[in-house]
């Protein structure tokens, strides 16, 4: 009788069709289990749960009991709610795993027992440091606290506080600081500045001073390298923590009860020496319980607290350490280093050393490459490397070298000076000079802005000598290679932007078939997208039905009004009246043809094929629904002579297991050439008749071949071919993958007509919605 | 056949419109109007556009119609049309009609939300023949020299299917109108909204964040027009931590991700 209830209450919210009777059977029987009130609320979840995904909601009711357990009932609705959380993010596998031990992955979280790790925070921490860095820090987990300042170093977990939240503050506080290091300039003090500093007291021995260079070496002037290391990163602190306190109040304000919390986890030692230091810690961690106002740290206080202003700099700190040095030198005993602090970690100064000279010297390669096709051949690629080194240390003055970089202001020439708020940029190799072509002068503005030393401009009027490049050394040999012109059904042009002009017949395409691949893959990734699959068809269905009454029809199911109005006036009016008076509901004709291009270069290997071959998927679901013609190929290749495309899907053909198996079977192959599958996806969709042709990239970066196909050329090669679609009435876009965006992409694909995924994971997400946006 | 239409005096703008110029935009456009040369505004959502063409208007001392395009836009709802008053045939002007007749500022916003086909009817005016013809009236009408027209558009929207027609937009003058700097930005917010100097100055970092996570996901970052809601809803006693919420963090986006670093950015400045 009671099973009769439920099952009739299971039908109020999963409809009798959607249900075997074997599976009835089981709910009925995992709810008659639970208490009456229980029941109910089980109930109320269900009506949250099935429709994201019925197969959730049946593994949710296998495991309400047990849960139940372990939860109070009123804890369910947050329960399942961690649940959904779960599904959408990591898919049902994971969801699964999630409800089957209710206190290790729940009960324990929710009193912060296990503490946050940081993987769960770090997206959020990610963007919010782009946000106030407007750069690109990574966040990596470690066991130190530290940055090098490419990446901002963290620990695994924080587990120091029951609340999440405040864990997370404690997360947001230490990735906050350790980019204020970097934004405060901890690390930016000149040889010049250590060596005026160190040379005024008779402290150190004058032969040590003269070889200082970075902040280690400061350190290695004292007797005991680490209280000195210490005092600096205290009085570095002391000095950050005011402008900090100015330009993020809330998060100060936020912060103001967890730090004393956090400063009982550090050790102390208790010896006479570390006594100053241990107090010293106390105050930067707000730890007002600590007596900190005795007589014989008086003086250590001062020193720190003519810190506290905003005009002093890492050099005021430098000086500070020098003056405490000698206090605490002065006490007896042994000094125990600090090891390191929770949230603000301590500095390493070789590190972020190591790590600057390492993106320098990438920018470096990429400048000398960038720099290369407008240099003739006698110039050596070390001079330029060499060049811009001594740009970026700022060392030598114009004529000491023979090779200068010179950064020389827009003289009166400039026709468009709305164009160019840069100064321009050249390089003088043996007194002659040469214009920097376009992608070296924007390598060379992020190495100044970005990991410069201190930016001051050589100015070009100190030198006689300067003035253009001649210009027959800016069009640079190209080396015809041992074959000849192609000819043949498939050989497309190839843009040459030294020569302002095509190299005729120069590519050749080939098409091929991907053969089929059956396996599990279609519904693996259907069963794992289940619950966004089902939002997507959802929006898509919307779209579909994007209906309008069309209004001024000469037949319809109603009568227009305001058409009837206007004709009735139009006769009284004696003018001859419209006989359009009627409306109809009409669906819109989308009428829109796409072309996907796929790069199924080796550089996808991994996940980003893994995650294109899982968009696709999704894509034909949704444009199944649609009904907006689309095809799929995907292009590779090697070389000019062998550029590959491979047929995946045609525009007409239909949507089926055939197609579904070769988008399976894509897989990395080797270079991108990314100019001739343009034009040839252009040339494809030309040929339909569509109001609006859509030809959308999906490529992991930079175009590159095995041959000179790189750099500039390519770049400029895929823009030209993109101009030629949109020549053509086509309308391209480009879905970029990569970890950084680049300025060069909006080069290639023009300010709006690309989009930029940093995370992989989301472009199963994001590309139907990319293309909804696109067609609405 | 009578003709009725709207007075125009009620487009007069009286009072002037708060507006601090970022460069040279007001002379150009001046020279813009003395020339009969009509103006293309440029620029994301919120950012003065608008307000720049009321201010024009006042100092032009020309009155400004104003029309908020939509695709059901038809060209009657621009030109005018015949409606029946008392039995009797009555023409009434549409404010394109309107504006061209008596010499008043057309200004079409959001240009490319309206259909392609309603956007040719202003072909004829943008050029140098600067006619309008009303074909159910059978009258062609030449606009007078204080007549001006000007569309705004916004090129961030990504959907193929609003872009301007080259035919069109090769009739104007383009100006381009981006995100201020944070010194006018504060100096505007506080005007609008009356806040303190303090509390605009965090708003404008706060936006100044925002837009820098522009290629992180984020369609757009936040208008200088949700940081002044922002900061009225502050000045109404709204706690600004929850103000700066509603005004610019869930208007924004609805990824929960960025919606999470929105919400940190906020609490760090607030």
């Amino acid at each position: 009788m009671e099973n009769d209830h439920l099952r009739s209450n299971i039908h109020q919210i999963i409809p009798p069709r959607e249900l075997n009777s074997w599976e009835e059977d089981e709910l009925v029987e995992h709810l008659s289990q639970l208490a009456p009130d229980a029941q109910e609320a089980t109930f109320k979840q269900i009506q949250a749960i099935w429709p994201v995904s019925h197969s959730l909601c049946l593994s949710f009711l296998h495991n309400v009991r047990e849960g139940l357990n372990c939860i109070p009932l009123h804890k369910l609705n947050h329960w399942v709610n961690s649940i959904l959380e779960v599904y959408e993010s990591e898919g049902l596998h994971k969801a699964n795993h999630f409800m089957s031990d209710v206190n290790k992955n729940y009960v324990c979280k929710i009193r912060g027992e296990t503490g946050l790790p940081l993987l769960e925070v770090k997206t959020t921490l990610t963007h919010y440091l782009r946000a106030i860095s407007g750069r690109n820090i990574d966040i990596i987990a470690s066991d130190n606290t530290y940055t090098d300042g490419m990446a901002i170093y963290l620990p695994h977990k924080i587990k120091t506080f029951k609340e999440q939240r405040k864990n997370f503050l404690a997360y947001k506080y230490a990735a906050t600081f350790q980019w204020a290091y970097l934004a405060f300039g901890t690390f930016k003090i000149s040889p010049e500045q250590f060596r005026t500093l160190v040379s005024k007291p008779n402290l150190f021995s004058s032969h040590k001073t003269t070889a200082i260079s970075n902040l280690d070496d400061f350190f290695s002037l004292f007797a005991d390298t680490e209280l000195a290391r210490d005092i600096f990163l205290l009085a570095e602190i002391t000095r950050i923590k005011h402008p900090l306190a100015d330009e993020f109040p809330g998060l100060i304000n936020e912060v103001h009860d967890i730090l004393p919390v956090l400063a009982m986890e550090r050790a102390k030692y208790g010896q006479r020496k570390n006594i100053i230091i241990d107090l010293l810690i106390d105050w930067i961690f707000d730890n007002k319980t600590a007596s900190y106002e005795k007589k014989i740290i008086n003086k250590s206080f001062s020193i720190f607290k003519r810190l506290q202003d905003a005009t002093k700099n890492a050099l005021d700190s430098a000086a500070a350490t020098i003056d405490l040095y000698s206090l605490i030198a002065a006490v007896d005993g042994t000094y125990t280093p600090i090891d390191q602090l929770p949230i603000y970690g301590h500095l390493r100064p070789l590190e972020y050393e190591k790590a600057l000279q390492k993106k320098q010297d990438t920018l470096k390669q990429m400048f000398v490459k960038a720099v290369k096709v407008v240099l003739p051949k006698k110039v050596k690629e070390e001079q330029v490397a060499d060049a811009f080194q001594n740009m970026l240390s700022q060392r030598p003055k114009i004529g000491e070298t023979d090779t200068t970089l010179l950064l020389a202001p827009k003289g009166n020439e400039s026709a468009n000076k709305n164009e160019h708020h840069d100064s321009d940029h050249f390089l003088f190799i043996a007194n002659e000079s040469f214009e920097l072509p376009d992608n070296a002068k924007q390598i060379l503005n992020e190495a100044r802005n970005k990991y410069g030393g201190v930016s001051d401009e050589f100015i070009r009027s100190s030198l006689g000598t300067a003035g253009h490049g001649s210009t027959s050394m800016l069009v640079p040999h190209i080396p015809e290679t041992e074959f000849g012109p192609l000819s043949g059904p498939l050989v497309y042009d190839e843009w040459d932007h030294r020569r302002n002009g095509f190299r005729k017949n120069w590519c050749s395409l080939l098409e091929k078939d991907l053969l089929p691949v059956r396996g599990s893959f279609v519904n693996n990734t259907l069963t794992k997208h289940r619950g966004i699959m089902l939002q997507i068809k959802n929006r898509f269905e919307i779209m579909r039905t994007q209906e309008h009454v069309a209004r001024r029809q000469r037949d319809g199911d109603d009568i227009d009004l305001d058409a009837t109005i206007e004709s009735l006036a139009d006769m009284k009016a004696n003018l001859s009246p419209s006989e359009k008076l009627f409306t109809r509901l009409v669906r819109n004709q989308r009428n829109i043809a796409t072309i996907f291009l796929v790069d199924m270069s080796s550089s996808t290997e991994g996940w980003i094929s893994t995650a294109i071959k899982e968009s696709l998927i999704l894509m034909c679901e949704a444009l199944e629904i649609l009904g907006d013609r689309y095809g799929i190929y995907g292009f590779s290749g090697m070389r000019r002579l062998r550029t590959e495309m491979y047929h995946i899907k045609h525009l007409h053909e239909k949507y089926d297991e055939e197609v579904k198996g070769k988008i399976a079977a894509i897989t990395p192959k080797e270079y991108t050439r990314m100019g001739p599958p343009i034009r040839h996806a252009s040339k494809l969709l030309q040929e339909v008749e569509a109001k609006v042709r859509l030809l959308i990239t999906l490529s992991d970066g930079k175009p590159e071949d095995y041959d000179d196909y790189k750099g500039k050329y390519a770049i400029e090669d895929t823009r030209h071919a993109l101009i030629e679609a949109k020549h053509m009435g086509i309308h391209p876009f480009c879905i970029t993958i990569d970890q950084h965006a680049h300025d060069y992409i909006s080069h290639m694909y023009g300010e709006i007509n690309y989009t930029f995924i940093d995370d992989i994971k989301k472009l199963p997400v994001r590309m139907p919605e990319i293309y909804r946006t696109l067609t609405t | 056949m009578q003709r009725n239409s709207p007075k125009l005096e009620e487009y007069m703008i009286t009072k002037e419109p708060f507006y601090v110029p970022h460069g040279n935009e007001l002379s150009i456009a001046k020279a813009a109007y003395e020339n009969g040369i009509p103006l293309l505004l440029k620029g994301p959502t919120g950012c003065g556009k608008t307000r720049f063409m009321q201010h024009l208007a006042w100092q032009l001392k020309r009155p400004i119609i104003t029309v908020s395009c939509h695709d059901d836009l038809s060209t009657g709802d621009l030109v005018g049309r015949y409606l029946i008053k008392a039995g009797e045939a009555v023409w009434i002007d549409g404010p394109l009609t309107l504006a061209v007749r008596n010499g008043g500022i057309c200004y079409l916003d959001e240009i490319v939300e309206a259909r392609k086909d309603t956007t040719v009817v202003i072909h004829p005016l943008a050029d140098d023949r600067r006619e309008l013809p009303i074909e159910k009236r059978n009258e062609l009408l030449t606009a007078p020299p204080e007549f001006m027209l000007a569309v705004s558009y916004n090129p961030g929207y990504q959907s193929v299917l609003k872009d301007l027609k080259q035919s069109t937009r090769q009739r104007f003058i383009a100006m381009e109108f981006s995100y201020l700097n944070p010194s006018l930005e504060e100096e505007i917010i506080i005007h609008e909204s009356g806040i303190s100097k303090e509390i605009a100055q965090k708003l404008v970092r706060l936006g100044n964040m925002t837009r820098k996570l522009k290629d992180a996901g984020l369609p757009e970052g936040a208008s200088t027009r949700l940081l002044i809601h922002a900061a009225k809803l502050a000045r109404a006693g709204i706690n600004i931590r929850e103000a700066c919420q509603v005004a610019i963090v869930e208007t924004l986006t609805d990824d929960h991700e960025l919606l999470d670093a929105l919400t940190e950015i906020t609490t760090t400045i607030f």
